[in-house]
């Protein structure tokens, strides 16, 4: 009697750790179901690619989520990085070497992240409105240095960098050969790599989580817990860095519009992997397949050629019961 | 007789497939108190729990007043005049001491908040119990001791008919809990039922009428007061005997290990010295706000001090935060566990590692060394002999003597020389008390000089060898434990005694 339900209960525990992974294979099988294009090779690495950009944000959202904060001004982040990138490889920059818009991508990326991490950490103001105010004054900036105007004509290797193929060869007739891999395909697994090794495996993620479960104990045991925090949020502007560079290179131009929203995207993929927001829980490998999983929705969306706006909606209300489901099943613990 | 009040006929409770209340019976009177004691996890939060309606009983039946009743949420063990003081306390910390009263009955007039009416009656609440608190500050500017005082003012002022106190006193100075204790008398006057739950022992004479012995799920005994034999007692409640609850450990002591000279902050304590020896345990005595907490975390650079110098084995030192602290190895398991102590959501694993997240570690501290933290966790629960299902089990599901023990562990693990224990048995069980004095005695035998702050002046008498008295912020006294007397100690408390300390 004992012995079952303990058997019970781990399996209970087994299907809540698994649970965000059936939700993913369900979502697989029901567009496979709806549409024949849908599960094609072809289409599993477009899903793949368009998620890339998602998921390296989301390391650094995952951090900040579980530190216990967040962090609202990646999308316009990335915008003002892809702004500066492209600004350095177009026009007169054009054959400027790629290490300078890519350098200038990152180091914009982390600035902004070090001064998020300074007002939240030393300046002691809700992540919330700090980044919020960050949100603002990036887009704004964004706008400012490209006078509202998409810069074009970016150097053709630049673009090379997010819309490239590793392995794609072409016939003599210049038609293609071999599809070949996207490289954002690769840059997708490297994030999920370093995301769960850095907040997995190293004395960093040990620290994070830590501190996100309690910050007073933290302190008491003798972290920084100071410096910690304010890592976090600059790790999130590493990432937001290199996703400027990555978005400008992607859509070929430097747009002060880039990654629109994309912050509320990338939440929603931690939450939906099991990251809580009021900090201390939650994984990486939870928040990689949430990005896979809203990867997945928009796509399937798209195949089908359900409505931009329906689109909208149908999100919400997956994401909705996603999470849903996730309370009711982990809540029961209590 | 009449009908009791009270009655709970084979109440059972289950978590996850396993029983830990099994078929408990309980009878209350008006007019007077029952006294639940055991140790942690024998049973008696559960049982509370479904009195008031948090949980609901997997079989069993309550009648009220010979009436069954069933409660779904404890909204309606309130409107049924069951109240009960939480252990955690749960008010409402941006509110005033007013608004914490009244909440969910706010005074209204015409719709609209009556905030006078509503302050006068909470001033005659308070001043009809005796207890001097401001009614407009916030709750979270109050100590420990008064957000406890004020939570009794709250079940009081409900016109409840059981009220339900759940360690009631485990925060409160020796003055506070007279005034308990006087309340609970006018309550039990005007025909209100008690249930009390404490761990100390001493206070059942002055409150109980009834005891009851609760261990592992179920009754072990109910008897009137008077029938009582402490002996008996403990050891149905632990279902062993007790030989002696403080351990009698051989020692040195040696050198002076730690001196802290005129040490000073803000208003909280000012020019505080002593001097703690390797080996010795020293006590430091004190109401709640007297300055003890404050100085033991300003000498952990938690809140530094403002003046004043610290040395260790005779060397200077500044300690700006906990960093340096651990760095010259000390260690401070804090009065509160939960809120300084613990990771709750976190594993029992991480919890023990937090201190040694750096040792344990491969390629230049960069990554984790997970099988050395698990052997470091493995070492600790068995060396401190820690009820845990597994490494991974989270430590908010842990009794408070075994988070308890956690904390001790993790520090341990630093090995320090100089150890800081605040209220490091509050709310923990007899049983649990007793390992935890012998971790403290054994550290002093392995030559660390250890200082602990402690409300309850048995222990202190039980485990030190010297202690002082600390009195709004000042040292009002030092007594060698050989000396000292609970009486000595209390007056010191409540008049200050500068004299003794010149003499010493």
């Amino acid at each position: 009697m004992k012995k079952e339900e303990i058997k019970k209960a781990g399996i209970k525990k087994v299907i809540s750790k698994l649970g965000i992974v059936f939700v993913l294979v369900g979502l697989i099988i029901l567009w496979s179901c709806l549409s024949p294009a849908f599960f094609t090779v072809n289409n599993m690495l477009l899903i793949v690619k368009q998620v890339s950009v998602y998921s390296i944000l989301c390391i650094g959202m995952t951090i900040v989520l579980i530190t216990g904060g967040i962090d609202l001004s990646v999308g316009s982040v990335v915008a003002l990085c892809a702004v500066f990138a492209a600004h350095y490889c177009a026009g007169d920059y054009l054959e400027t070497p790629l290490i300078v818009p890519i350098a200038i991508s990152i180091l914009i990326g982390i600035a902004c992240g070090a001064i998020n991490g300074a007002g939240v950490a030393f300046a002691r103001i809700p992540p919330f409105i700090m980044t919020m105010c960050m949100m603002l004054a990036a887009r704004g900036a964004a706008y400012v240095y490209t006078n509202a105007k998409a810069i074009f004509n970016l150097n053709e290797r630049f673009v090379n960098i997010s819309n490239g193929f590793l392995g794609r060869t072409y016939g003599a007739d210049g038609m293609i050969e071999n599809y070949g891999i996207p490289y954002m395909v690769f840059y997708f697994l490297a994030a999920v790599v370093i995301g769960v090794v850095l907040l997995h495996l190293t004395t960093y993620g040990r620290r994070i989580y830590a501190l996100g479960g309690n910050k007073s104990a933290a302190r008491y045991s003798g972290l920084n817990t100071k410096m910690l925090e304010f890592s976090a949020y600059v790790v999130s502007g590493l990432c937001s860095g290199i996703c400027g560079f990555l978005m400008a290179s992607r859509i070929s131009s430097g747009n002060a519009n880039t990654a629109d929203g994309y912050e509320m995207t990338v939440i929603s993929a931690a939450v939906i992997g099991g990251v809580s927001l009021s900090g201390g829980v939650g994984t990486m490998y939870g928040s990689m397949l949430g990005v896979l999983i809203v990867g997945v929705i928009r796509n399937g969306m798209d195949i089908l050629g359900i409505n931009t706006y329906f689109q909208q909606i149908l999100q919400a209300v997956i994401i909705f019961a996603a999470v849903y489901i996730d309370v009711r099943v982990n809540g029961k613990k209590k | 007789m009449a009908v009791p009040l009270l009655e709970a006929k084979g109440l059972k409770k289950s978590f996850h497939g396993v029983e830990v209340l099994h078929s408990v019976d309980l009878v209350l009177e008006s007019g007077k108190a029952v006294a639940l004691v055991g140790e942690n996890g024998a049973g008696k939060s559960t049982l509370m729990k479904i009195l008031m309606g948090e949980y609901r009983p997997d079989g069993g039946e309550i009648y009220l007043a010979g009436e069954r009743i069933e409660f779904q949420n404890p909204h309606q063990a309130l409107g049924h005049g069951i109240s009960m003081i939480f252990q955690e306390m749960s008010p409402f910390p941006n509110l005033t001491v007013t608004e914490n009263i009244f909440v969910g009955r706010e005074c209204q007039r015409f719709g609209f908040l009556n905030k006078k009416e509503q302050k006068r009656k909470a001033q005659e609440l308070l001043e009809g119990l005796g207890i001097t608190l401001d009614i407009n500050r916030k709750v979270k500017e109050l100590t420990v001791s008064e957000i406890q005082l004020l939570e009794i003012a709250k079940a009081v002022s409900c016109d409840s008919k059981i009220v339900i106190m759940d360690e009631p006193t485990s925060a409160l100075t020796d003055n506070e809990v007279k005034i308990l204790f006087r309340t609970i008398k006018n309550l039990k006057e005007q025909g209100v039922a008690i249930i009390y739950i404490t761990h100390k022992l001493d206070e059942l004479d002055a409150v109980a009428d009834q005891v009851c012995v609760l261990r592992d799920g179920g009754i072990i005994s109910v008897r009137s007061i008077e029938e009582v034999d402490r002996d008996v007692m403990i050891s149905e409640m632990v279902g062993r005997k007790l030989e002696n609850i403080y351990p009698v450990v051989e020692k040195e002591i040696g050198n002076t290990a730690l001196a802290v000279k005129n040490l000073s902050r803000g208003k909280e304590f000012y020019d505080i010295s002593f001097e703690v020896k390797h080996g010795e345990i020293l006590g430091i005595a004190g109401m709640v706000g007297s300055g003890r907490t404050e100085v033991l975390s300003a000498l952990f650079g938690v809140y530094p001090a403002e003046t004043g110098q610290i040395f260790v084995d005779g060397k200077e030192l500044k300690i700006r935060s906990p960093r340096d602290a651990i760095r010259n190895r000390f260690a401070f398991i804090p009065e509160d566990r939960s809120r300084d102590g613990l990771n709750l959501m976190g594993s029992v694993r991480s919890n023990i590692g937090i201190t040694r997240i750096g040792a344990n570690s491969r390629c230049r501290r960069i990554l984790a060394d997970r099988r050395a933290e698990a052997r470091c966790a493995e070492e600790m629960i068995e060396k401190m002999r820690i009820k845990v299902n597994d490494q991974e089990q989270q430590v908010n599901s842990l009794s408070g003597g075994n988070q308890q023990k956690i904390v001790v562990a993790k520090w341990l693990l630093t090995e320090p020389e100089i150890v800081f224990l605040d209220e490091p048995t509050r709310g923990i069980d007899v049983g649990a008390k007793f390992e935890i004095y012998q971790l403290i005695q054994n550290m002093a035998k392995e030559g660390k000089a250890v200082v602990v702050v402690s409300s309850e002046l048995p222990e202190l008498l039980g485990i030190c060898d010297r202690v002082i008295i600390l009195r709004e912020g000042r040292i009002a006294g030092e007594l060698d434990v050989c000396e000292a007397s609970q009486e000595k100690i209390m007056s010191a408390i409540v008049n200050g005694r500068p004299e003794e300390r010149e003499r010493v």
